[in-house]
This record gives structure tokens, C-alpha cells and sequence, in this order.
């Protein structure tokens, strides 16, 4: 027992970290649900902002990961929680599309954006060994030898799964789709040689290739991309022009709150969480991971939102890959 | 090679570094005690406090945080039979049966041991070998983790008591409990009856803490008024003959604790039940039975499982893929702290790279210092009397189930578990193997279903790629031979053992009728 | 090995009951997605359910077979099942778990463990009340201050008394 009391006293010690009495709406801690596992990158984005709005609100926002379900575990989590402000939702683009996709009912249109923080690029890259320098070269192969390819995917509605979509709905694309748990666990398998190519999110991949392990063949885009690093990577529409109807495109971060809390809470965590994306540790982590930061609350993130879902919903509509049509939950056309 | 020694050196002759080196381990081992009370739950609270610190400092815990923690596990595994975490399981086995016997001190001295050691054994593997190694985890393809999933299955044998079939009930339990919710693959709801709670799966610490500690909790309440074994705590440093005897399975044990823990796909959890495994295949001769107090039973998982810390490093530093939860934590914190881990980081800052292996190295020497002092405080509390222990543990139980996932529902879980596990106990059934299908079981669904989906659907390809993959071949035969040496027509062709059985039995048989 | 196992009260009935939950998952794992595709979501479902099915079945036999534990003199079959299986004292501890799991959420972490603590000693038979009132009490404290401040776990407050203690 005294040992133990020893532990808890140096800890306590550490723990005393400052936070000066607040007024009316943070009175206690927030908790924050984080959709995705630990390290991945809904989890950095969402961890490295933290602190920083932490500082600006005087209390403390406990996080914890409630990954699976392409993000429906958390979501469904924080929709039963009371909406009196306190607890968090830190998600990506998964939920707008788990009603097409017969996965759950809810989407963001249930929560209230307080910050949408940033978008990802996508790349679709190759394992070493393979002889493709281009993505034409790697489509021509495809299609000389169906289902000889292995492309790694994620669950339903991820970021490889709707990029296949895209590809499939303007060419053909009969490759093995083998599934993982998210980006991570695929570009491992893609280092091994398990998988021959895969579309992932930049940040994930981007040292990887800097490092030469893997090639980069495409970035998802209709202009190609230069940058110091990685050289100068040519847009997917080089080989598909199709593509580009559905383009700009890519993955987003998010933090939420049920749509019916305070208005005061609204109010105060969006300021700053829009305050605490402007901090330059922020800016140049979201920079370091290729990250575009969108900055967006409200109304502004809404209309980000509804957007994203009708364009991206229609696109595995086209594709044949939703189990419901858009039409059913009144997603517009884009 | 100086400027490394530096680097390496660096927590050891800053004293502020030496100190958060020292508190992390301290604090590591009570956390890892506590069922509920995970390390990586720590080291992500821990990033938050240190995010105004230098990169260093934070390291310098999180490495004691970690290699204590999953000692600590070994505590409550041994005293009370419930292991503070999963990596600690097979601990159990063997660790409680000698508390029983009144030996809670020889147990844990000689645990310690073997934890540093298998802990020294990691740490030697991630600095002299440590791109070699993330060269071969990389290579494990999903077949190759279906196999390693199925020769931990196997383990079901050695933990089922003395029915085997309630044994592999046991285990199918587990699986069917660790497939409850969305399923990861294609977001399909699996026995969720239509609720929304259940899509979120089953928490397996909280299966865990009920199925060990409520269920051991209503056991106990059978033996109340039975006075508690007083425990020896004159003898806690085990005697260099006993180390040296232990010390090829530990090393063997502790290789494969490295191989398993740098694989990012499998952790310590599933290294140790496969060093238990191994060890009560091989030893020909235990100091008990398995399963009444063998020391052999707790030198295996242990030095694994410590051995796992340094693997799970491996791919980490030299990749930036994470080797387990507690490593992708890590990663985001270096993230937050404006580094990036990846391939890079080894040739962009290999600074980063001996500092850690060095202050991985100073917590193992804390380790051994704090693992071996304060052990008589903590086996007095086997010998506290029942009536008090019993309702702290199960308070202790509700609450470490409720903070895995700040879940009311896991609660309720927990004492559902808990009384069923206690009838299953009661009827012969033992729930080591139930762990062990919720560990397993989610490994095996994936790694088949993408091994089985890179072969086309095709059995007969999915089948031959076991045969023509070197590393799968290899496996396949390592499982193959590890089974054949247990079976009777291999000790028949070796015409050793079954000469002796009678002869034991006869023996048996005289002594009880000597008793009547 | 050597000696037989004795089948304890109920236990028949335990088994039965396990064989029948058994199969209404093989059924449940079935519907997931049927024999749709081997690589489907319900593919390890199916074959966990049927492990189950196969290995009870193996159990019921020999317990069947194995002789029942005799009942003491004069002890009815219920009364021998309450001794061997539920004495009071763990049917008293058991209630007494989900009353508290019950308070958890209602009267908050504090309030419900302490009153826990102190009523389950009691019942299990620790007659010394001072005892009991101050081991639990630091117990207490120390898992608060552990789990509350430095673990930052949002234990319940309890919704009853929100405002009044917090």
C-alpha cells in the first residue's frame, strides 16, 4: 500500500498542471472520441490539435480511440452521449458514407462541425519490385492479366475502396482486392510484397516513399504535384481523364459535437479550435504530413460536408458499389 | 560510433533523465498490476503531459512506463491469478499454484529475473540486429500469421485441465466473443441482434477481468474460512544453479519473444502463450507438473513477453510501423513533437535511435532494482484475510473495466462473464482457452480471410502457397514438428517415455494404497 | 486420469443449456452471411458455433456416463445444488455486485463502491466495523486519486445526485 502511495505521489507531482478557473461553459473535462486507432491519422491530427485548444479553453480534453466499424463505433458512441457539450467526436470522411454503403444510418448531418481541420491527399503507389513506372503501365498490366494483380483496400467507404471506385467507374479494374484494417496495416503488407499497389492517404505513405520503399505512380488530382521531397508525381488523370469529373477529391479530419448542444459550447469550442489551427506547431505538423488545412466551422463546414457526401456518395453509386442508392437518403446529385 | 555512445549514454549521466527513467518504470509496474489499467492507456496520457517537454524526456518514461508495465502484469497473475494484463495470462498458469504452495516470493524474484533478461534480450536485438529483423517481419504474410495464430490455438491443449473437449469449448467461446460487432473487414454486423451497442464488439479486458478475476473472486468465496498459506519471503533471489539452468529456454523463449513482438501484427499477449507453449513442449523434465507451479511455466512467457518490448521497437524505429498499440502511440507523439518517424528517422536523426536503446537499457536495470525490492509487502497481500481482499478486488475489477473504454455496459459484461466463468470453473471447464479464442480469434479471421482472398478464393492455391513460400514452408514445418514430438508415435520411435509410464503409475498407486 | 470425475449438481443441466446456446449461434452466425463465399464475414463465425456444437456434444456423453456426486444425508437435490454450487454467501456477494454495477451510474463511484465495500465485508464475514470502515475508505482514496486524477478516467458521478456531490 505505501509503495503504491508513493507511485500515486510522484505522479500526482507531474500531474499539477496548471489551468486557470474557467467561466461558465467548460466547468469540467471534455472527453474526445477519436474514430480511428492509435497512430493512425485521424489519431495524430486529432492528438496534435488537442493541447493546443486545451491551452486556449483552461480545461483539459481526455482522448481516447474507439476505432472499428469504418468509424460507425464512435460515432454511434457519441450520438447516445447527452449533447451538453462534453464529449467530442474526432472522425474522417467514413461516416458520410456509411448510409450508401448499409453500414449505419448516422452521418456528420446529426453533428454540429465545430472545425473541419484538414484534407489529405491521395496517392496511389506500388511495390518496389514491380516493373510499372507510370499508372498506364500498371492499368495495361491489370488488364493483360485479370485478377493476377493484388491491390490492398480497407473497409467499405475508405479512402482505397472509393479511389477503386473512381477507377472502376471510368475503367476496368479486375484486380484482387485484399482488405485491411486501414492504411497503416496495407502499406506494411505493400513493403512486404503481399499486396502489388494500393491508393492510401499521402500522409501515411509519404515517408515510406521518401525513403524509396515504395513508388509513387499518381497523385489523385488533375494537376500533378511537385514538392522538394518527393519529386514531381503525375496526376491519375494522365492515364484516366475520366477521373476527373470526380475531382478535387480526398479524405478529411473533423471534430464534432451532437448538433443540439449549447449554443455557448458552439460558440466557444469553435473559436478555439479555429484559433488553435493557426498555431505554426499545427501548421507545419499538417504540412509535414501533406495536409491541406480547410479551417472551416459552421455553416461554411456544413456546406463542406454535404458537398463531399453527395459528390463522393454518387461516385460508388456510378461504380456499383453502394448497397443503397444515394436517391433513398436524399443525397442530391453534385 | 562515439557520438552513439553518447546518445546511448545520455539517460544514464543526466540525472533528470535517470529520474523520469526511474519513475516510469516504478509507475509501469503498479500499472501493469492493475487489470484495467493498460500501458498504452498510460503512454497516451502521458503524451498530452509531455507534449510542452523536449522528445527525450518523454521517451525516457514512456521506455520505463512500458517495460514495466508489461512485467507488472506478472503481479497480480501470480498473487491473486489474475493477470493484470493480457500478456500476462499464461503467467498465471503455473505463477498461481506456487503462490498457493506459499512460494509468491520465490515466484516473483524468479520472474523478475527472467524479465530483465528476456528484456536485455530485445533491446540487444533492436540495436545490433534491428533492420535485419523489421526485413523479416515484413516478410510475414497473412498465411504466415494464420499459421502463428494457429499454433498459439494450440495452446488450448495444454490449458484445457483434464477434458479436452471443454478445453476446445472454451476456446470456440472465445472466438465467437471476439467476433461480436461490426466485422473489420466489410463493417457486417456479427451477433449484434440488431443493437447498436454490440456493434462496438465486446471489450476483451473486460471478458478478461471477468472471466479471471470475478470468477476467481466467486471461487474463493467457497474457501472464506480456510486460512490464508503464509508465505515464504525469506528466499526471493533465485540461486544462480536455478538461472543457469532456465537459462537456454529463456534465451530460446526470448528469441521468439523478439521475432513476435517486432511482427506488427502480433505482440507480447500472443508471444508469451507461445513461449508456454513451447516450453511445455520441450521440457522434458519441469521442476512440477505444468500447471501446479512449474518454474519452467513462468520462465517462458515472461522472458518473452519482456523480449516482445524490443521487438516491438524494431519496425517502429527503423520503419515507423508501429509493432504494437503502445509503439503506434509513440509514433503520434513524435509526430506531435515535430519528428518523423519512418524509414528516415534512422538515417535523418540515428541520435533518436541510441538514445532510446539506451534508455530502454537503464529501465531494465530499474527494472531489476524495483522488481525485486518491495516483493514481501506485496506477498502479504495473498495472506490478507479473504473477507477484506475479495471486495477490493472485485471494486478494483469494476472500475478497471469501465476506464478501458469510460464504459458503464463493459461493467455489466464483466459480472456477466464473472458468473458465468465461475460455473464453467465449477464444472471442470477451464478459461484460459476462452483468452485465448478472443486473442486469437480476431488474428485468425483476418489473416485467413486475407490469405484466402490473395490466393483468388482458390483452396488449392491457398493451400499450395503454404508450400512454396520459403518463410511459410518454414513455419508450417516448425508447427508440424513441434505437434509430431508430442504425439505417441514419436515418443514410441524414440522408445523412451512409455517404458517409464507404468512404471510411474505403479508407483502412484502403491503410495495411495499406502496412504488408506 | 485416475479417478473418475464426479458430475456435480446441475451440472447436466449447465450442459444442456450450453449445447442449446451453442446451436441458436450456429443459427445466428448462419444468418450473418450464410454460405455466401469463403472469405465471407460469416466464414469463422460459423466454424466457431460449430467447434462449440461438436465439443459439447463430446461433454454431455461422458457426463452422462459419470457417476453423480452423492447428496449428503438427508439433503434434497436443490439443497445439495445450493451447497455445492450457491451457498448464500456467494448468491448474497453476487446481488450485492449488481446492486452496486446498478448505483454505479445513479449515486455516482464514490458513494456506491464505499457503501459496497463496507456491506460485503460485512456479509463475507468480517465482524470488525471500524476495520472494514477504514480499509475501505483508503482503498477508496487510492484508487480515486490512481484512476480519477492521474489516469484523468471520467468515473461516474452519478446522475441522481449531479449538483448535490460531485
Amino acid at each position: 500500500m505505501q509503495t503504491i502511495r508513493k507511485s500515486v505521489a510522484t505522479f500526482a507531482m507531474l500531474a499539477l498542471a496548471g489551468g486557470a478557473m474557467a467561466q461558465s461553459y467548460p466547468e469540467r473535462e471534455i472527453s474526445g472520441v477519436i474514430q480511428w486507432s492509435a497512430g493512425g491519422a485521424t489519431d495524430v491530427v486529432s492528438r496534435a490539435i488537442t493541447p493546443h485548444v486545451e491551452e486556449i479553453i483552461g480545461k483539459k480534453i481526455v482522448m481516447q480511440n474507439k476505432p472499428g466499424g469504418v468509424g460507425a463505433i464512435a460515432t454511434n458512441f457519441v450520438y447516445q452521449q447527452s449533447a451538453d457539450g462534453y464529449t467530442l467526436l474526432y472522425g474522417a470522411e467514413n461516416p458520410q458514407l456509411h448510409a450508401v454503403m448499409g453500414i449505419a444510418n448516422l452521418d456528420y448531418s446529426k453533428f454540429y462541425p465545430i472545425n473541419i481541420l484538414g484534407r489529405g491527399k491521395v496517392v496511389v503507389i506500388a511495390n518496389n519490385d514491380k516493373p510499372w513506372k507510370s499508372f498506364r503501365e500498371l492499368l495495361d498490366d491489370i488488364e493483360a492479366n485479370p485478377g493476377k494483380i493484388k491491390m490492398g483496400t480497407a473497409g467499405p467507404g475508405s479512402v482505397p475502396h472509393t479511389v477503386s471506385a473512381m477507377i472502376t467507374a471510368v475503367a476496368k479494374l479486375p484486380v484482387t482486392a485484399v482488405p485491411f484494417d486501414g492504411d497503416g496495416p496495407g502499406l506494411t503488407a505493400l513493403q512486404g510484397g503481399h499486396i502489388d499497389f494500393m491508393a492510401s492517404s499521402l500522409g501515411s505513405a509519404a515517408e515510406h516513399i521518401k525513403a524509396g520503399r515504395m513508388r509513387v505512380l499518381a497523385v489523385l488530382s488533375d494537376t500533378a504535384m511537385t514538392d522538394s521531397a518527393l519529386g514531381n508525381i503525375p496526376p491519375i488523370t494522365d492515364a484516366l481523364p475520366g477521373v476527373a469529373k470526380y475531382l478535387p477529391w480526398g479524405p478529411f479530419y473533423g471534430v464534432f459535437a451532437k448538433r443540439d448542444i449549447p449554443e455557448e459550447a458552439k460558440a466557444k469550442l469553435s473559436a478555439a479550435f479555429r484559433k488553435a489551427a493557426q498555431s505554426p506547431q499545427f501548421i507545419e505538423l499538417m504540412n509535414g504530413r501533406h495536409n491541406e488545412i480547410v479551417n472551416l466551422s459552421g455553416e461554411e463546414a456544413d456546406a463542406f460536408l454535404k458537398k463531399w457526401q453527395s459528390v463522393t456518395a454518387w461516385i460508388l453509386q456510378g461504380a456499383g458499389l453502394a448497397k443503397h442508392s444515394p436517391a433513398e437518403f436524399g443525397i442530391p446529385k453534385p | 560510433m562515439t557520438a552513439a555512445l553518447d546518445y546511448f549514454l545520455m539517460s544514464w549521466l543526466d540525472p533528470h533523465l535517470m529520474f523520469l527513467t526511474a519513475a516510469g518504470t516504478f509507475a509501469g509496474i503498479y500499472i501493469g498490476a492493475i487489470p484495467g489499467l493498460s500501458v498504452t492507456m498510460a503512454v497516451s496520457i502521458l503524451i498530452s503531459f509531455t507534449f510542452k517537454w523536449d522528445m527525450n524526456s518523454a521517451l525516457a518514461v514512456i521506455s520505463g512506463i512500458y517495460l514495466g508495465g508489461v512485467y507488472g502484469g506478472s503481479r497480480s497473475a501470480i498473487l491473486l491469478n489474475i493477470p493484470g494484463a493480457p500478456s500476462a495470462v499464461a503467467t498465471g498458469m503455473d505463477g498461481y499454484p506456487l503462490a498457493k504452495r506459499g512460494e509468491a516470493g520465490a515466484a516473483i524474484g524468479l520472474t523478475t529475473v527472467v524479465s530483465v533478461f528476456g528484456g536485455f534480450i530485445g533491446i540487444l536485438a533492436l540495436a545490433a540486429a534491428a533492420p535485419l529483423v523489421s526485413e523479416l517481419a515484413l516478410k510475414f504474410a497473412p498465411r504466415d500469421y494464420l499459421l502463428l495464430a494457429m499454433w498459439g490455438i494450440l495452446l488450448v491443449g495444454s490449458l484445457s485441465g483434464d477434458s479436452l473437449a471443454k478445453g476446445i469449448f472454451a476456446g470456440a467461446i472465445g472466438v465467437l466473443i471476439g467476433m461480436v460487432g461490426l466485422d473489420p473487414m466489410t463493417a457486417e454486423p456479427r451477433f449484434t441482434f440488431g443493437t447498436v451497442t454490440l456493434t462496438a464488439g465486446i471489450s476483451y479486458i473486460a471478458a478478461m477481468i471477468g472471466f479471471f478475476g470475478v470468477a476467481e473472486v466467486l471461487v474463493q468465496l467457497h474457501e472464506l474460512h480456510i486460512k490464508a498459506v503464509r508465505q515464504d519471503v525469506s528466499k526471493i533471489l533465485p540461486s544462480f544453479g536455478l538461472i543457469r539452468k532456465y537459462l537456454p529456454l529463456a534465451t530460446r523463449t526470448s528469441a521468439l519473444g523478439v521475432v513476435v513482438g517486432a511482427l506488427p501484427g502480433a505482440g507480447g499477449d500472443i508471444a508469451a502463450l507461445m513461449a508456454y507453449d513451447h516450453a511445455k513442449r520441450t521440457v522434458k523434465n519441469p521442476s512440477r507438473p505444468f500447471g501446479q507451479g512449474a518454474y519452467e511455466g513462468l520462465v517462458a512467457p515472461e522472458s518473452a513477453n519482456n523480449a516482445a518490448v524490443g521487438g516491438a521497437y524494431i519496425p517502429m524505429l527503423t520503419l515507423g510501423i508501429p509493432g504494437d498499440a503502445v509503439t503506434a502511440v509513440i509514433i503520434g507523439a513524435m509526430y506531435i513533437h515535430g519528428l518523423k518517424p519512418g524509414p528516415m528517422l534512422m538515417i535523418e536523426t540515428p541520435h533518436l535511435f541510441w538514445f532510446q536503446v539506451g534508455s530502454l537499457a537503464l529501465a531494465n536495470i530499474f527494472l531489476l532494482i524495483f522488481g525485486l525490492t518491495g516483493i514481501r509487502i506485496f506477498a502479504k497481500i495473498v495472506e490478507a484475510p479473504k473477507p477484506i481482499l475479495l471486495p477490493l478486488i472485485l471494486v478494483l475489477s469494476a472500475v478497471g473495466a469501465y476506464a478501458i473504454n469510460n464504459n458503464p455496459a463493459d461493467v455489466y459484461w464483466m459480472l456477466g462473464f464473472g458468473v458465468f466463468g465461475y460455473f464453467l470453473k465449477m464444472y471442470g471447464f477451464q478459461v484460459g482457452p476462452v483468452i485465448l479464442g478472443i486473442i486469437l480469434g480476431p488474428l485468425m479471421d483476418r489473416s485467413f480471410r486475407q490469405a484466402m482472398i490473395s490466393a483468388g478464393e482458390d483452396p488449392v492455391q491457398f493451400a499450395g502457397e503454404f508450400l512454396t513460400s520459403p518463410l511459410s514452408a518454414a513455419i508450417l514445418a516448425a508447427l508440424v514438428l513441434s505437434m509430431a514430438s508430442q504425439s505417441s508415435w514419436w515418443r514410441k520411435l524414440r522408445g523412451k517415455r512409455d517404458m517409464h509410464e507404468p512404471l510411474a503409475r505403479e508407483l502412484e498407486d502403491s503410495a495411495s494404497a499406502g496412504n488408506v | 486420469m485416475s479417478t473418475r470425475r464426479q458430475r456435480l449438481p446441475g451440472e447436466l443441466a449447465f450442459t444442456v443449456l450450453l449445447l442449446a446456446l451453442s446451436l441458436f449461434m450456429v443459427w445466428q452466425a448462419y444468418e450473418i452471411s450464410g454460405f455466401s463465399s469463403i472469405t465471407s464475414a460469416g466464414v469463422f463465425p460459423l466454424a466457431a458455433t460449430a467447434t462449440m456444437v461438436v465439443a459439447m456434444l463430446r461433454i454431455l456423453v461422458p457426463a452422462l456416463r459419470a457417476p453423480a456426486e452423492p447428496a449428503a444425508a438427508g439433503e434434497s437435490r436443490t439443497e445439495h445444488f445450493v451447497r455445492r454450487l450457491v451457498p448464500g454467501a456467494l448468491v448474497l456477494f453476487t446481488l450485492a455486485t449488481a446492486a452496486y454495477m446498478f448505483a454505479l451510474e445513479r449515486i455516482g463511484f464514490v458513494a456506491s463502491s464505499y457503501a459496497f465495500l463496507v456491506v460485503s465485508m460485512f456479509l463475507l464475514g468480517s465482524r470488525r466495523l471500524g476495520l472494514n470502515l477504514v480499509v475501505s475508505a483508503v482503498a477508496l482514496a487510492v484508487i480515486y486519486v490512481v484512476f480519477r486524477t492521474v489516469f484523468e478516467v471520467v468515473l461516474p458521478t452519478g446522475s441522481l445526485l449531479q449538483g448535490v456531490l460531485k
